[in-house]
């Protein structure tokens, strides 16, 4: 697979390269999006841009080495930068309006709990802070590791880990609670 | 060695740990597998770290096909242009590669490609590529194929079309437009005998069938609009405030002012009234509310009714015109009672 991408890059400005890359990272870059702007339009108008972008070239693929990663990451520069310019009017920066918007239809929780603890161990999940949240999500369901991640968001490796273990240790405070209570 | 004396915090905090729970790299897989075998006295703070990692799994719904195939189609018309790198300018590594691209395209994407490439190939042909209709009582936001933003009032459908280059819409109801500048595709509402034709800007049209007058409301930009009806030919342009009137029985064209606040509240839900008769006041609460007025007894007096009701219920409108006009009425799903 991977190596199939290294020619689509060579082929990049091609119709079929970027059609390519569209169809098969476009549900990908939608939820990822989506968790980020909270808005279908913004993010439909956020992935057309990126895509034309490639198209004309002005985002070089030819040095990277997988794409995913990269199309997240452009996405994320993009819809971030647009909510800047929408909150232009407001007092509050763009790091401060920052949100990373799960909701409780994308968790699943695989625990043998009772249903009220399981909405319970949701909520928690869902009351993390933004970029726990957003970290979380990239490990859980793109599998990404801790570089990939980094390189996404735009952040340190160390503070990945931090992210990370903070969310984690959070949910299993939750969690131990609730084995207690269910084998109580 | 390393992990002997991990915490149940430790393993689940470690990168290559939690990649072996969740299945992320055979490596880690593989690595954790043998190591815990080797190292039975870790089992029992892995188990609880295990478990704690895998009580819950991250499952966005995946995005709608029918937002993917439209999203497709704009891309798609987007890159028509011929703004990326030409085909000739490309060396011939890049042609060869260029066919590994298409191949692969083939294997993932048979179900896109196909509509697309009859869609290219001939740009005469025209492309139906949007429709949306609103009952009575509902309005909504459409993103159109090109990136152009409409807001959908109630009772009104639209049409979206691409034709030798040209991108129109076919409205009944009302519409406001925030056009995609696209100056060498014009972009035309065509809406009963009134058309209005924009490059990148934003109007309001309002085209009901069964009103008498067709209005036409420029908010920014420039606008050009024609209306064709038995042999009159009338073009006019417009520009930012101002609007203009399209009279259906005497087809004619008349540049008018109009509130914008009043015209325009509509998108923001509010309802407005400025001096509406009864009749007006009726169809648009029709329209609004998707409900069926039944009027019985006789009109005393002319109405009047001023006012702007945002996000009310019937109910509280109804209640606040009683306080300028005297009838009675009664709400019963669907059908509203109005006596006077």
């Amino acid at each position: 697979m991977e190596h199939s991408f290294q020619k689509i890059w060579l082929s990049k400005g091609t119709k079929d390269a970027v059609l390519s890359l569209y169809d098969l990272y476009y549900s990908d870059l939608y939820a990822y999006g989506f968790r980020i702007s909270n808005d279908q339009d913004m993010t439909r108008d956020a992935i057309h841009d990126l895509f034309i972008r490639i198209w004309d070239g002005k985002v070089n693929l030819e040095s990277v080495v997988s794409p995913k990663p990269y199309l997240l990451k452009t996405l994320r520069y993009i819809l971030i930068d647009s909510q800047k310019k929408r909150s232009k009017t407001t007092s509050l920066s763009a790091a401060e309006v920052y949100e990373y918007v799960l909701s409780e239809e994308d968790i699943l929780i695989h625990a043998e709990f009772s249903e009220e603890n399981k909405v319970k161990l949701k909520q928690a999940i869902l009351n993390l802070p933004p970029k726990q949240k957003e970290v979380i999500y990239l490990r859980y369901f793109e599998g990404f590791d801790y570089s990939e991640i980094a390189e996404i968001t735009d952040a340190k490796n160390q503070s990945i880990r931090n992210l990370m273990s903070k969310a984690l240790s959070e949910l299993r405070k939750y969690f131990s609670i609730l084995v207690m209570l269910w084998v109580a | 060695m390393k992990y002997r004396d991990y915490s149940v915090d430790d393993l689940m905090n470690e990168e290559s740990f939690q990649s072996y729970v969740l299945k992320l790299k055979e490596e880690d897989v593989a690595f954790w597998k043998d190591y815990l075998n080797k190292e039975p006295s870790l089992n029992e703070n892995a188990k609880a770290a295990a478990d704690a990692i895998c009580a819950f799994s991250i499952r966005p719904e995946p995005v709608s096909e029918r937002i993917k195939t439209e999203d497709l189609k704009r891309l798609e018309y987007a890159m028509r242009d011929g703004k990326g790198m030409s085909s000739s300018s490309q060396l011939p590594i890049v042609k060869w590669a260029v066919g590994i691209a298409a191949s692969l395209l083939l294997a993932v994407g048979v179900v896109y490609l196909q509509p697309l490439v009859n869609g290219t190939s001939d740009q005469q042909v025209e492309q139906m590529l949007l429709e949306k209709s609103n009952p009575v009582g509902r309005k909504s936001v459409v993103t159109l194929p090109d990136g152009t933003k409409v807001n959908l009032n109630a009772a009104s459908s639209l049409r979206y079309s691409e034709k030798n280059g040209r991108r129109e819409v076919f409205l009944t109801g009302e519409a406001f437009f925030k056009v995609k500048r696209d100056t060498l595709r014009p972009f035309t509402v065509y809406s009963g005998d009134v058309s209005t034709t924009a490059l990148g800007t934003s109007f309001n049209v309002k085209a009901y069938e069964e009103d008498q007058f067709t209005k036409v409301y420029l908010v920014t930009g420039k606008v050009a609009i024609e209306s064709k009806k038995r042999g009159k030919n009338n073009t006019h342009i417009l520009l930012p405030g101002n609007g203009i009137v399209y009279d259906k029985q005497a087809s004619e064209l008349k540049e008018a002012e109009f509130d914008a606040d009043h015209l325009l509240g509509w998108k923001e839900g509010s309802l407005k009234f400025a001096s509406a008769d009864f009749a007006l006041v009726k169809k648009e609460l029709e329209r609004w509310y998707g409900v069926e007025i039944e009027v019985s007894g006789q009109l005393t007096e002319p109405w009047a009714i001023n006012g702007s009701f945002k996000n009310q219920t019937l109910n509280n409108v109804l209640q606040s015109i009683q306080y300028t006009t005297a009838f009675d009425y009664q709400i019963e799903g669907e059908t509203v009672k109005i006596k006077f």
